[in-house]
């Protein structure tokens, strides 16, 4: 165990090193999060302007979604986001041909494949999403209990090991298939999630329930944090989670086998 | 008269050329396509909802997937692709060989445009007529209404274009141009009629989005569709298409000349 996170610290390291070598980038991921913050903000203001609820969600607690929606975003883009761009994304090992090496290292490949690349620009992102949630609940007039802050935790969780094991099927694709970087799908879909699933219509919440379970993403952790989550749906979550993660784990393993080296 | 006939048939090479490649990864560019129909589809299902609980600026149900459906298609029609890919091939270097076709290369970027455009499309049509079905829009159809959409929809793609264009080409001074197309792209979202049919915006922003270009780079042609504004607001929105396309093309100009005496090709 003190063997990984040495390692993890030194993959941060690394990351870190990289990262500061191209200043720049840090104003312009500064940028392009307040356009993503003021792009979600503005779409909740401008709604909540025509209509006082939608099914049953006021304004703070959609402003509470925002900012889940933006945390979730953060965590990702923090690590499993670039590490697994870097196997299966446009120009990834895969497609370059430099997989060979990572599965010479003395390492679990999938943890190496999880947790190799860290973009700490995106802490920024994540202080920016804890402030949204902070002000939606100073609106809500809320004060946060630890019980509800501990539920609020486990949701997250369970959404992000469903994040990533979503993340990691759909990066395994591309050992079968070469033609499109398929997370590039989920990151569509996912924007499903910056309005409460109870908005769509039946057919198309069931789909975003199980079979993309962007509402166990950013819908349950939002009613977690407001207090209003049965504790039945987060049991049935965390199954969920726990299910995609070992599916995940095998299909990677699966299609390791099948894997060929690049070069001919 | 000539010159001008040898750019068409060039023109049309390049749109022939990008296209038969751009068909061989056509899942690559449907993905594409699935990213940019996700916000409209997102925003129809937030508004048609809103609409149950009582019309939103004279807007029902049927209208609020109407008008997104539509948008699904003039986002598609009117996206400038080239905006991305113009900085990348600026910063990669491979811009001098754009310079050396006896064409300006403008019409390289247009004819990318234009093919990833044919090879997108049948699949939006395809995904909105299944919605159209499913989501039963409402719609009154009138000739003069039609007939003015499809101007401002070609007016709207042509300023679209231009500006994303120019904005592009600031990549010939500054490695980090991406940055203003990605405000460019929030200004659209905002005041294009994406977040809402600009009708629905508050106040202020309903003001400001009647005098900067976006509004006229998608929403306007749905409103004219929909036969929602009167003569003189329609003739009016195209007086304002054709004025910002007009400053576009003046910013192309100068940004040009100046820019590229600015760029020295990279590598070798």
């Amino acid at each position: 165990m003190g063997y990984y996170l040495r390692l993890i610290r030194l993959f941060i390291g690394t990351s870190f090193q990289r990262e500061t070598a191209f200043r720049a980038n840090f104003a312009i991921s500064l940028l392009n999060t307040a356009l993503t913050l003021i792009a979600g903000l503005a779409g909740v203001t401008i709604l909540f302007g025509q209509v006082k609820t939608i099914q049953g969600w006021t304004f703070p607690q959609a402003l509470t979604l925002v900012g889940v929606y933006l945390l979730v975003g953060a965590l990702r883009d923090i690590c499993i986001g670039p590490s697994l761009e870097t196997l299966g994304g446009l120009g990834g090992e895969i497609f370059v041909g430099g997989f060979d090496f990572t599965l010479l290292k003395p390492v679990p490949t999938q943890f190496l494949v999880s947790v190799r690349n860290w973009r700490l620009w995106a802490l920024g992102d994540l202080t920016l999403s804890l402030v949204v949630m902070g002000v939606a609940l100073a609106r809500l007039g809320q004060a946060l209990t630890l019980p509800g802050l501990a539920l609020f935790l486990v949701a997250l969780l369970v959404s992000m090991t469903i994040v990533y094991s979503v993340l990691l099927l759909l990066a395994s694709c591309v050992f079968w298939y070469r033609g499109v970087p398929l997370t590039w799908i989920f990151d569509s879909l996912i924007q499903m999630g910056r309005y409460p699933v109870g908005i769509y219509p039946g057919w198309l919440r069931l789909l975003l329930t199980w079979v993309v379970p962007v509402g166990f993403i950013t819908s349950v952790p939002a009613q977690a944090l407001t207090g209003q989550v049965p504790a039945l749906t987060l049991v049935g979550g965390a199954a969920l989670a726990l299910g995609l993660l070992a599916l995940a784990s095998a299909f990677l393993r699966l299609s390791l086998r099948r894997y060929s080296s690049a070069s001919s | 008269m000539n010159r001008q006939r040898m750019n068409l048939r060039g023109g049309w090479a390049l749109v022939r050329k990008s296209l038969f490649s751009y068909m061989a990864g056509r899942g690559f560019f449907w993905t594409l396509a699935l990213g940019w129909m996700m916000g409209p589809l997102v925003y129809m299902f937030v508004w048609a909802t809103a609409a149950k609980a009582g019309a939103a600026g004279g807007f029902e149900r049927g209208d609020f997937v109407f008008y997104y459906l539509c948008l699904i298609l003039v986002n598609q029609f009117t996206y400038p692709v080239s905006n991305w890919t113009v900085g990348d091939v600026i910063r990669s270097g491979s811009f001098s060989s754009w310079l050396l076709r006896p064409l300006p290369a403008i019409y390289e970027a247009i004819g990318a445009d234009v093919a990833t455009k044919m090879v997108c499309m049948p699949f939006s049509l395809a995904v909105v007529a299944v919605l159209g079905l499913v989501l039963r829009p409402s719609f009154a159809f009138s000739w003069p209404a039609a007939l003015a959409f499809v101007l401002a929809l070609l007016l709207a793609q042509g300023l679209r274009f231009m500006l994303a264009y120019v904005l592009a080409l600031l990549a010939l001074w500054s490695q980090r141009a991406d940055a203003l197309l990605g405000l460019n792209d929030t200004f659209l979202f905002l005041l294009g009629g994406q977040v809402a049919p600009t009708a629905l915006l508050p106040g202020v922003l309903q003001r400001v989005a009647t005098l900067l270009p976006y509004r006229y780079m998608a929403g306007f042609p749905i409103e004219v569709l929909m036969g929602r504004l009167t003569r003189t607001e329609v003739l009016a929105g195209l007086a304002w298409q054709l004025g910002w396309l007009a400053v576009a093309m003046l910013l192309h100009q100068f940004v040009w000349r100046r820019g590229i005496r600015h760029y020295a090709a990279v590598g070798g």
